[in-house]
């Protein structure tokens, strides 16, 4: 078992996406792309950590360990964090410069010792933040994984005006609503069920894209390697 | 006297079945799920809700008065206190003060081993159910209460016991049914531990029929659990026990089950009126909330 998924227990089920196991990591690296998700992630060794929404993609080396993580809804990361989440966008930082007071949990989770424990003191410490997500930024990402959509025309089916959009936005994921835009299509790229059967072109139109030539300017500015690349990998990793 | 509605051309769609639930709702239900159907269909604040909860407390901290239908009497009750919780579970309402004094009145009647009863003796003497009746051990109760105070992301002293109480019950080689694996099933959906749950989520497998039900002894004739009462969220841990194939069906039983007040019914003994009547407007909330959650409505 390399990377394994648990459903998030009731009471995360609104800011919390999945809890991970990861064993890849023990003596491989692994490229991680753009998924409009904040992560607080403990690498094996070391106090948690906060990896804030990439907007490219990142390499992780080898830890030595498994590793775990609690993912993060999109929209609900400003609320969980307690600052926006464009605070943390790109970066990894240790826990308790985002929760100053989470000093005890962040020794326990740096001593735990296995990821089962690690898990536990992570969850738990998420619910008890006993947060909501902002829910306009939730809507907003809801509607923009399912189809594309201009952001002005966004903004006025949820009744908010461009700017407020933008504000909220990027505070509750970290991201700019373009941006998730941006990751949301590529997302769509990679959950196709009948892409197999398709040629590029057509996945490329499928997901939003306006031209395969489009596609591949963008998916590599995302993920740094070439679509067929790309979409090889996600298939290796999903199996 | 109900019966079953027949399909009509329009007694399928989402916005009738809202309607009729709606008229079940003014017609019979109490203030409290009333005020929860408004939080739920229109968006409406969440204030009237905990208004509505307050009469029901006691100078205890702790909840009565029929909160729980099955327990008539007005002195605070566990079953009663497990209901409270889960009205404020559903409207989000976790940093609300009735959180922890309910955690804290749970507290302070729980047994020595951390347990609670699944009724308290103050129940003597009132109207109740048959199968409410006033012992000194600790009940499946405790599972679901911590399983709610988890799931409010509430810390206590009690909460820590109570879940220590209920990972020892659940790891113990005893084989559980009946209501034990619906309660059983409510804490291992919310405890935030998730290689341990997913791993006692698989041993009440084998309390689960092939046709993913749970028979309840001692019930009425043929009374079982099922698979949207064990499982009633999608996305929680508890859905490793149930097939796509066996939600959907269960979605389709609980669909064709509003009766033509608009309402639904439950499956356990009818026994007083009153009783009768709360349950109902419980389970036709609980109804709509889980057709909603799993886009039939």
């Amino acid at each position: 078992m390399s990377y394994r998924e648990f459903r998030a227990p009731t009471g995360l089920l609104p800011v919390v996406a999945c809890l991970w196991r990861n064993d890849t990591l023990v003596d491989g690296t692994e490229r991680v792309v753009p998924d409009g998700c904040v992560d607080l992630v403990w690498l094996g060794d070391g106090p948690p950590l906060v990896v804030g929404p990439d907007t490219g993609p990142v390499v992780w080396e080898p830890t030595g360990v498994p590793t775990c993580g609690v993912r993060l809804r999109q929209g609900a990361a400003g609320n969980v964090l307690g600052l926006p989440a464009s605070a943390v966008r790109d970066l990894q930082v240790p826990l308790t410069e985002v929760w100053p007071e989470a000093g005890a949990l962040s020794e326990q989770v740096a001593t735990a010792g296995d990821t089962a424990e690690c898990l536990r003191l992570l969850a738990g410490a998420v619910l008890h933040r006993r947060v909501t997500p902002d829910p306009l930024a939730t809507e907003a990402a809801r509607r923009l994984a399912d189809r594309e959509i201009r952001v002005a025309d966004l903004a006025a089916e949820l009744g908010v005006g461009e700017r407020q959009l933008h504000r909220r936005v990027t505070a509750a994921v970290g991201y700019a609503p373009k941006t998730l835009a941006r990751v949301a299509r590529l997302r769509r790229l990679i959950g196709a069920d009948e892409a197999p059967t398709m040629s590029l072109a057509d996945q490329a139109l499928a997901a939003g894209y306006a031209s395969q030539a489009h596609m591949t300017d963008e998916v590599h500015r995302l993920t740094g390697v070439t679509p067929v690349r790309f979409l090889e990998d996600v298939r290796l990793t999903a199996a | 006297m109900t019966t079953r509605t027949t399909t009509t051309p329009t007694g399928t769609s989402g916005e009738s079945r809202i309607d009729s639930a709606r008229q079940f709702m003014e017609g019979t239900a109490r203030v409290l799920e009333r005020r929860q159907l408004e939080v739920f269909l229109d968006d409406a604040p969440v204030e009237p809700v905990l208004d509505a909860l307050r009469p029901y407390r006691n100078p205890d901290g702790g909840f009565g008065h029929a909160l729980e239908p099955d327990v008539r009497c007005p002195g605070s009750q566990p079953s009663a206190a497990l209901t409270a919780l889960g009205v404020l579970a559903e409207i989000g309402a976790t940093n609300d003060p009735m959180v922890t004094a309910t955690a804290d009145w749970v507290a302070s009647v729980a047994r020595s081993d951390s347990g609670v009863a699944q009724v308290l003796p103050s129940a003597l003497g009132h109207p109740r159910t048959p199968w409410m009746e006033p012992k000194d051990e600790s009940s499946f109760l405790t599972f679901a209460i911590a399983g709610r105070l988890h799931q409010l992301g509430v810390e206590h002293p009690w909460l820590d016991a109570a879940t220590a109480w209920s990972w020892r019950e659940l790891e113990s080689q005893k084989e559980a049914g009946g209501y034990t694996v619906v309660f059983g099933l409510q804490f291992l959906d919310a405890v935030p531990d998730p290689d341990r749950a997913a791993a006692a989520i698989d041993r009440l497998r084998p309390a689960i029929r092939p046709d993913g039900t749970v028979p309840v002894p001692g019930g009425i004739e043929g009374e079982h659990i099922k698979p949207l009462e064990l499982s009633p969220r999608p996305e929680t841990p508890s859905r490793a026990l149930f097939t796509p194939a066996q939600i959907d069906a269960d979605l389709e039983r609980l669909e064709s089950e509003q009766l033509d007040d608009g309402g639904w019914d439950f499956h356990f003994l009818h026994w007083m009126p009153a009783q009768s009547t709360e349950w109902r407007g419980i389970v036709t909330l609980d109804a709509l909330h889980i057709l909603r959650e799993h886009g039939r409505l």
